[in-house]
């Protein structure tokens, strides 16, 4: 029975342990799957609700890429071993003209995401219009990234990220702190400018 | 007392691990174990795994029983902690897991030095999702 002990000792820390390491590391943060569908309590000017939804997939260029209806809009996103992206298809208008400069591949998360960590992305292009260069700038930075607990509608999310999202296109700035939740995806969500905020409410997941 | 060596290489065979990501193979780990009859398995664990953008460093310990299936098959059974370390362009998060391990040997034959061969799965597990290790190894009973 002595010999036994040891065993049992680390069986008992074993099973004691909150396992957040593991959790963190093996966690999606952000489930893609058609059918998947989350649903917001969005509070601005006005509060209404706001339905994100995994329609479907597509194939372009040999990439499968995830169709995400969000609230009507449909938004298309590539997930690659460690990243997430999100294509965005970047234009201007000129005289009521609509210049594309072609599509991008935002990066849209690290993962699985660390604490602490930052990155940042930037596009520029350039185009001739009626004999005229128009340029367009885009750029996208991640930082201010930790990890946290989270208490929404009495529910406790436990290694949920925060990050702060700093979007710039031409002399246009967006910035967010969003929130995600391991194996639920976007939590959260602050547009402080706009004094906008997102909450979850409910989620479901087509298994 | 015998101890046997076995000098491992680890791959991940789990498609959930980390986030469903291809894992790069690399050599690693050795397993001691001691006992007069393998009555106890000791096993430490030193994991290196290189994903897609981040590196993982795992360290650790496990204890267990081994089990007998005849003369030349055992099956040892482990529980452990390693101390995980996960790395991304100078950012970085350590934290302790627990594992449960399960090694399989077969022994060519019951004499001194003799030649073994073998493989363990390894799981960190989380109660959601677990992150799996496949061992093979090869030593020698002494």
């Amino acid at each position: 029975m002595v010999k036994w002990a040891p065993i049992f000792l680390i069986l008992v820390l074993a099973l004691g342990c909150e396992n957040s390491f593991s959790t963190r590391i093996t966690s999606d943060y952000f489930p893609l799957k058609k059918g998947n569908k989350w649903i917001y309590n969005v509070q601005g000017e006005n509060n209404y609700q706001i339905e994100i939804k995994v329609t479907g997939t597509e194939s372009i260029q040999g990439d499968s890429i995830f169709l995400v209806n969000t609230g009507g809009e449909i938004k298309r996103f590539q997930r690659e071993p460690g990243t997430a992206s999100r294509m965005r298809e970047l234009f201007t208008t000129c005289d009521g003209e609509k210049v594309s400069f072609g599509t991008i591949f935002e990066p849209y998360l690290l993962l699985p995401p660390i604490e602490g960590e930052k990155w940042e992305k930037e596009f520029r292009f350039n185009s001739i219009y009626h004999g005229d260069t128009i340029e367009k700038k885009f750029s996208v930075k991640i930082d201010s990234l930790i990890n946290t607990t989270v208490i929404l509608n009495s529910e406790n999310y436990k290694n949920v990220y925060r990050l702060r999202r700093t979007i710039i296109e031409d002399s246009d700035s967006l910035i967010q702190y969003e929130w995600f939740a391991p194996n639920i995806g976007l939590i959260k969500k602050e547009i402080l400018s706009d004094s906008v905020f997102w909450e979850l409410a409910s989620f479901a997941f087509d298994e | 007392m015998s101890i046997i060596l076995l000098i491992g290489f680890n791959l991940f065979v789990s498609s959930s691990v980390p986030l469903g990501n291809a894992a790069t193979d690399v050599p690693s780990g050795f397993a001691l174990m001691i006992g007069g009859k393998y009555k106890v398995d000791y096993d430490f664990i030193s994991s290196y795994y290189s994903g897609s953008n981040y590196d993982i460093n795992l360290y650790g310990v496990a204890l267990g029983k081994e089990l007998k299936l005849g003369k030349r098959i055992s099956i040892l059974p482990e529980i452990g902690l390693v101390n995980g370390k996960i790395v991304r362009e100078g950012a970085s998060e350590d934290g302790l897991s627990p594992i449960f391990l399960v090694r399989v040997a077969y022994l060519f034959t019951t004499e001194r030095s003799a030649l073994q061969i073998g493989f363990s799965l390894r799981e960190v597990f989380n109660g959601q999702v677990g992150a799996d290790f496949l061992d093979f190894g090869i030593g020698f009973r002494m």
